[in-house]
């Protein structure tokens, strides 16, 4: 009888100590590099500073953090950067000062060193992340990348209790101005007791979404909305170039803005198009309605003169059947280093559910190289050595996913 | 009489500064100055602003009155070239020529803020820095700041002063101010430096002078929009980042839920910069206790 008793008081106990709704501890391991290599749509490879998921090599964006409302999440951040300090800024996410990412105000990352932002996720919604160390040159060089705080649940909701989606994409926009990526002045000591940087003028010649533009925007999975007939997509659209955003939707997706900067808006804007700045985001709701290929345009102006730099359009597509499901699954992102490689090119991978295969291509169309992936490999090493200097073409598919970049070869 | 027109003066002024009833006629003089504008990186480029004294600085006055106030303004232009006062977009249009003065009434506003300027030979006047803020006060805040957002480009000022044209579409600031001056001076405003402590009501009142759009990002803390001059749809907007248009108004409400001390400064971080140099431009900080 009595052990029943001690049974029941710790039964009880253990019950009262559980928290009432999903709360989960999120860690994220982000490592910040000043060695990434990315190609642009015309073949242009750029060195970028950048943030990859754990050790791997750093993409264009940053790896998205993704909780839902009520986590805490905690990112560890390794600085890998040869020399530059960095921070982690958790932009919009309302945190304590020591854990805002402003070095003046709390406290910078130095090569080598590893430390931790902790965030509790109080509001479902969109958010960046970015360095915020010279943060002119460390954002403009590609240290940023999105957070995504879903509804309570992980419900398909734009926040706890609103409206319903069916499917959810994120566009985040930014620009790249090659001069500043050749010229990277940031070379500065390694201490955090420097003050100023000179800049240079801005002119950019890449308009990104999702860290692709122009061909490979429209031809690639990274931007394009993908959907059923008659499904509600939720759209997120972020800002974090220093070029306003103008966005154009189709009459008949029935655009309707409903959220920014994670809170929702007090009325609903039914509008096609929409403005979106510097640091802002919106949620916005789209029928999956009227012609099945159409597009989405997004246009780039200049802040100080009001002056269109660059239109883009980003397919939207929508049909009957199956076949979308797994389509609408973000693109493989693949890092490469070196660039230029001589004997090995060593590829990050993500993780994959399923084994896959892959082909190295040169720009004929020939496969030269070819191999399988195993399920959760994150690393592959190219033998480069007996390929003549050139550019090749990395191709990878695991089921339904596929994944391509450019290899340089230089000997 | 002399003695009954000061008594009238100072009986006046100290209406406006303490405990004003509403409804009054304000008295308030203001000086046209052209001058050199010193910036951050101790060049100069000439400039203009509206001043309580004939000496020229970067920081307009501000116009502060309760509603139903009406505005008995006396306007002195220091300079050797016409000028003019206008307020927002209204009708209210004064001209006063060179080294002469005027004096107008303007009849209460409702509430809000407005951007007042010199609307002669519009934008150059205004470009040159001849714009300030007028604010119609409602509400009950613990904190009242302001940020009058303004650019220079030292060519452009140069070129006004010497009559010649520009050409806007090469338009491309080196320099960024608050209330005249840029971060880290705008940390040293006591009138930009949002200070408060948690629970406390926090009004900031924006006004975009510029040419330029500016998109501020709040660090710490979302604020509420109670006003805005360009349209109504964004009052009550919950935000962290917002644009403000050039010429337009915008009144911010903080209520920090948490003590800290973080940046707010224009997402366009091409507008932290002042010649060439970062971190400078548009950047304040929150202080709250």
């Amino acid at each position: 009888m009595k052990a029943l008793r001690l049974f029941i008081l710790t039964a009880v106990v253990l019950l009262m100590s559980r928290p009432l709704s999903a709360q989960n501890v999120i860690t994220f391991p982000l490592s910040a590099w000043t060695t990434g290599i990315v190609n642009m749509w015309d073949g242009t490879p750029l060195e970028f500073y950048g943030f990859s998921r754990g050790l791997t090599f750093p993409i264009l964006p940053g790896p998205t953090i993704t909780c839902n409302e009520g986590d805490t999440v905690i990112i560890n951040m390794r600085n890998r950067s040869q020399g530059a300090h960095h921070t982690i800024h958790l932009h919009g996410l309302d945190v304590d000062q020591v854990n805002d990412g402003v070095p003046h105000t709390s406290f910078s990352v130095a090569h080598g060193d590893d430390s931790a932002y902790t965030f509790v996720a109080k509001h479902a919604g969109t958010y960046f992340y970015h360095c915020h160390v010279l943060s002119i040159w460390h954002v403009q060089l590609g240290m940023y990348g999105s957070i995504i705080v879903n509804a309570a649940g992980n419900a398909n909701t734009v926040w706890t209790g609103g409206p319903s989606f069916d499917r959810e994409f994120n566009w985040l926009s930014s620009e790249i101005d090659k001069n500043w990526f050749d010229s990277i002045p940031v070379q500065h000591a390694n201490d955090s007791t420097f003050e100023t940087i000179p800049v240079l003028r801005y002119l950019p010649e890449y308009y990104l979404v999702n860290g692709k533009s122009r061909q490979v925007l429209d031809t690639t999975r990274s931007a394009r909305i993908l959907a059923n007939t008659g499904e509600k997509v939720h759209l997120r659209i972020g800002n974090m170039g220093y070029y306003a955003n103008r966005i154009q939707f189709p009459v008949a997706l029935n655009a309707q803005i409903v959220a920014s900067d994670g809170r929702p808006l007090p009325t609903v804007l039914d509008q096609d198009s929409l403005w979106v700045f510097p640091g802002e985001r919106y949620s916005i709701l789209l029928d999956m309605a009227g012609p099945t290929q159409d597009s989405i345009q997004i246009a780039w102006s200049d802040m100080f003169t009001g002056q269109q730099r660059e239109v883009d359009h980003i397919p939207v597509i929508h049909g009957v059947g199956i076949g979308f499901e797994e389509s609408t699954a973000t693109e493989l992102e693949i890092g490469v280093y070196p660039q230029p490689a001589d004997a090995w090119a060593l590829l990050s991978l993500p993780e994959i559910k399923q084994s896959g295969d892959y082909q190295v291509l040169d720009m004929n169309g020939h496969s030269l190289l070819s191999g399988s992936v195993k399920a959760g490999q994150t690393m592959l090493s190219l033998p480069v050595a007996k390929l003549p200097s050139g550019m090749y073409q990395f191709r990878m598919q695991s089921g339904s996913k596929t994944g391509q970049t450019r290899v340089l070869v230089m000997h | 009489m002399r003695v009954h027109t000061q008594l009238l003066f100072i009986f006046l002024l100290s209406l406006l500064a303490h405990n004003r009833l509403s409804g009054a006629q304000v008295p308030v003089r203001l000086y046209i100055n052209a001058g050199n504008y010193q910036a951050i990186d101790g060049s100069t480029l000439p400039a203009q602003a509206f001043n309580h004294t004939g000496i020229y600085s970067p920081e307009n006055a501000v116009i502060s009155l309760l509603p139903g106030d009406s505005i008995l303004l006396t306007l002195i232009n220091t300079d050797t070239a016409s000028h003019g006062f206008a307020i927002g977009s209204s009708t209210v249009f004064v001209t006063i020529p060179a080294g002469d003065s005027a004096n107008a009434m303007i009849p209460a506003l409702s509430p809000g803020l407005y951007i007042y300027h010199d609307p002669y030979d519009y934008p150059r006047n205004v470009f040159m820095g001849a714009a300030g803020m007028l604010n119609v006060m409602s509400g009950n805040p613990d904190h009242r700041y302001h940020w009058n957002i303004h650019e220079f480009q030292t060519g452009f000022n140069t070129a006004i002063a010497n009559g010649q044209v520009v050409d806007w579409t090469q338009f491309y600031p080196d320099f960024f101010t608050v209330n005249g001056r840029s971060y880290p001076d705008t940390d040293l405003d006591p009138s930009a430096r949002l200070m408060g402590a948690v629970g406390d009501t926090i009004h900031v009142q924006v006004a975009n002078t510029g040419r330029a759009v500016h998109s501020m990002h709040f660090h710490g803390y979302h604020f509420r929009i109670l006003y805005s001059s360009k349209s109504t749809v964004n009052v009550n907007w919950i935000k962290d980042s917002m644009p403000i248009y050039p010429m337009q108004t915008m009144i911010l409400e903080l209520v920090p839920d948490k003590p800290g001390m973080y940046p707010v400064h224009d997402h366009n971080l091409l507008s932290l910069s002042g010649g060439g140099i970062y971190p400078n431009g548009l950047m304040m900080m929150i202080d709250i206790q």
